[in-house]
């Protein structure tokens, strides 16, 4: 068994028949193996290890037995060894709440930092798709005025970082910049936000940290909420590669949620 | 003799071989005319009307094109057609009162064709039975239960009774109703009941899983803990956040009560007497 460095994740390797690659991220524990004519792949989330240091593990029979669930085995006789992981964007918005509430004051502006977790692709040969996997199953939670119209979208926590020297980095979450601000008279207290994931690309700076494209949310004087996505790397990036398109385009890169709970 | 006899019955009936032909025409292009027009249509429909709807519209569209052709076919062969208006009267008098059932339920079916409460597809709960609707007809609708029986309810009754649809919307509630011991501590039992909801992932962050005090009942502390998620995921939510709340109770030694009786001597302090024979042994 030989470690592979975790800088190297994102760049395609050669994996041979009767090997496997096993690779810990977050609480991801995910191993792929490749055989005679067939791909497999196996998964699981482990509690409580997200302080785990990320690793990647390559060798000849690693024993799958110990991940008992989320087992995918693919026919492909192609031959190819070519094996990728690809950073994505989660698949749906990601409604994010900071763990304290805070308000923005009328006529005020604000940046603030949210993590959002990825998505593995498993890509083989030429580009094809064995399946993607988040490094961990965000809850599911739903966006809407009422319990009729709405979305299905992730939810996670947040500390909401003001300012960027409080972020910690790692490779499995991607950090959006997001700009609030506050057209109307009054103060908004922040009690969640609903991030349009999907529309958004996925960056890496020269450090290797994930970010996205930066946001911004504007309350309006009448109430209504509109958004905008800066379809380039963010200012705090130096050196981006983008590693991942949105998911989803828009026509234009400015549109109004009609949902009113878009901030709430 | 032959030739006496045909010309004799072509007169009594005013046809020719030539009106038959033409009759026999009219009446094969008015069955290809009615398949094809229908067809049509239900080609143009089927986008923009739900799958009831653009099937009723073919029917309907076949059906008035082949009677209107049958008609023409009858007048091609010389039927006087003013004896079968007359006689058509009276059959619709026997026939509107034999049938009054059968035209209450295909009125019944057009008017929830407009008020769409369901379609096909959708799992409804209507007099008793649920299930997953597979057709919806002129006369009625059919259902298929989860344990795969075949119920057909008519449409009368779908119009009059309550239907329940329970796939409408894209999230449903579940409420778990138990209750804990006297003696827990029912902070601490909010908060393991929170704890778990927020630990399995379809369950739904938002709407909040929600906790409802439901009285001081005669062996528990009885409550209501209601989670929210996806239609597609109900069932599975169902089940573990069951399995799930048991496991966290028997880990946090939180007590779910049989039912049971405290029986007092009539005062508190003083214990019941209690003996103990032995059967075996004598006396």
């Amino acid at each position: 068994m030989k470690e592979l460095p975790i800088d190297k994740l994102w760049q395609a390797l050669e994996l041979n028949i009767n090997e496997s690659l096993l690779i810990t991220l977050g609480s991801l524990k995910l191993v792929i193996r490749h055989d005679t004519k067939e791909w497999s792949i196996a998964y699981e989330w482990q509690q409580d290890s997200d302080d785990e240091k990320p690793s990647c593990l390559l060798g000849k029979d690693l024993d799958f037995t110990e991940i008992e669930q989320n087992i995918h085995r693919f026919a492909y006789s192609n031959n190819t060894s070519v094996l990728q992981l690809r950073p994505r964007l989660a698949d749906r918005s990601v409604v994010t709440r900071p763990r304290v509430p805070f308000n923005l004051l009328a006529r005020q502006r604000t940046w603030l930092y949210v993590s959002t977790p990825i998505w593995l692709e498993v890509v083989i040969g030429d580009n094809v798709t064995l399946k993607e996997i988040p490094v961990f199953r965000p809850s599911d939670t739903w966006f809407g005025s009422n319990t009729t119209e709405g979305e299905i979208a992730y939810a996670t926590r947040t500390h909401a970082r003001l300012k960027l020297d409080e972020i910690s980095f790692n490779q499995y979450r991607a950090i959006t910049p997001v700009e609030l601000i506050n057209d109307t008279e009054k103060p908004i207290l922040l009690e969640r936000i609903s991030l349009p994931v999907p529309l958004l690309h996925l960056y890496s700076d020269k450090e290797k940290n994930l970010w996205t494209s930066p946001v911004s949310i504007v309350r309006e004087p009448n109430n209504g909420t509109s958004i905008k996505i800066e379809p380039n790397s963010p200012a705090e990036v130096t050196q981006a590669t983008e590693l991942a398109l949105p998911r989803q385009s828009i026509e234009r890169n400015v549109f109004t949620r009609t949902l009113h709970a878009l901030l709430g | 003799m032959p030739q006496e006899l045909i010309t004799d019955l072509q007169t009594l009936f005013s046809i020719n071989i030539s009106e038959i032909f033409r009759a026999g025409l009219v009446f094969l292009t008015g069955l290809i005319l009615a398949s094809i027009l229908s067809r049509l249509i239900h080609r143009v429909v089927k986008n923009h009307w739900s799958i009831h709807q653009s099937y009723i519209t073919r029917q309907a569209v076949y059906w008035f094109i082949f009677v209107l052709f049958i008609i023409m076919t009858l007048r091609q062969l010389g039927f006087d057609l003013s004896v079968l208006v007359g006689a058509a009267g009276i059959l619709t008098l026997a026939i509107g009162f034999a049938s009054q059932t059968s035209a209450s339920n295909i009125i019944s079916g057009l008017f929830l064709l407009g008020e769409k409460p369901f379609e096909v597809g959708d799992v409804i709960q209507v007099d008793g039975t649920e299930g997953e609707v597979i057709s919806i007809d002129l006369l009625s609708a059919k259902i298929r239960t989860f344990d795969n029986l075949f119920v057909r309810i008519p449409n009368e009754t779908l119009l009059k009774t309550k239907v329940i649809t329970n796939t409408r919307y894209p999230i449903r509630r579940f409420d778990i109703v138990m209750g804990v011991a006297y003696k827990e501590d029912m902070q601490r039992v909010i908060d393991v009941l929170m704890d778990v909801a927020d630990k399995n992932p379809i369950c739904l962050d938002e709407p909040k899983p929600l906790f409802i005090h439901r009285g001081f009942g005669d062996s528990s502390v009885d409550f209501q803990f209601s989670v929210w998620s996806t239609r597609a995921n109900w069932l599975e939510l169902k089940n573990s956040m069951q399995l799930q709340i048991k496991e966290a109770f028997d880990r946090e030694d939180i007590e779910i009560p049989f039912p049971h009786r405290t029986i007092y001597t009539g005062s508190t302090t003083d214990p019941m007497p209690l003996e103990i024979i032995d059967r075996k042994s004598p006396g």
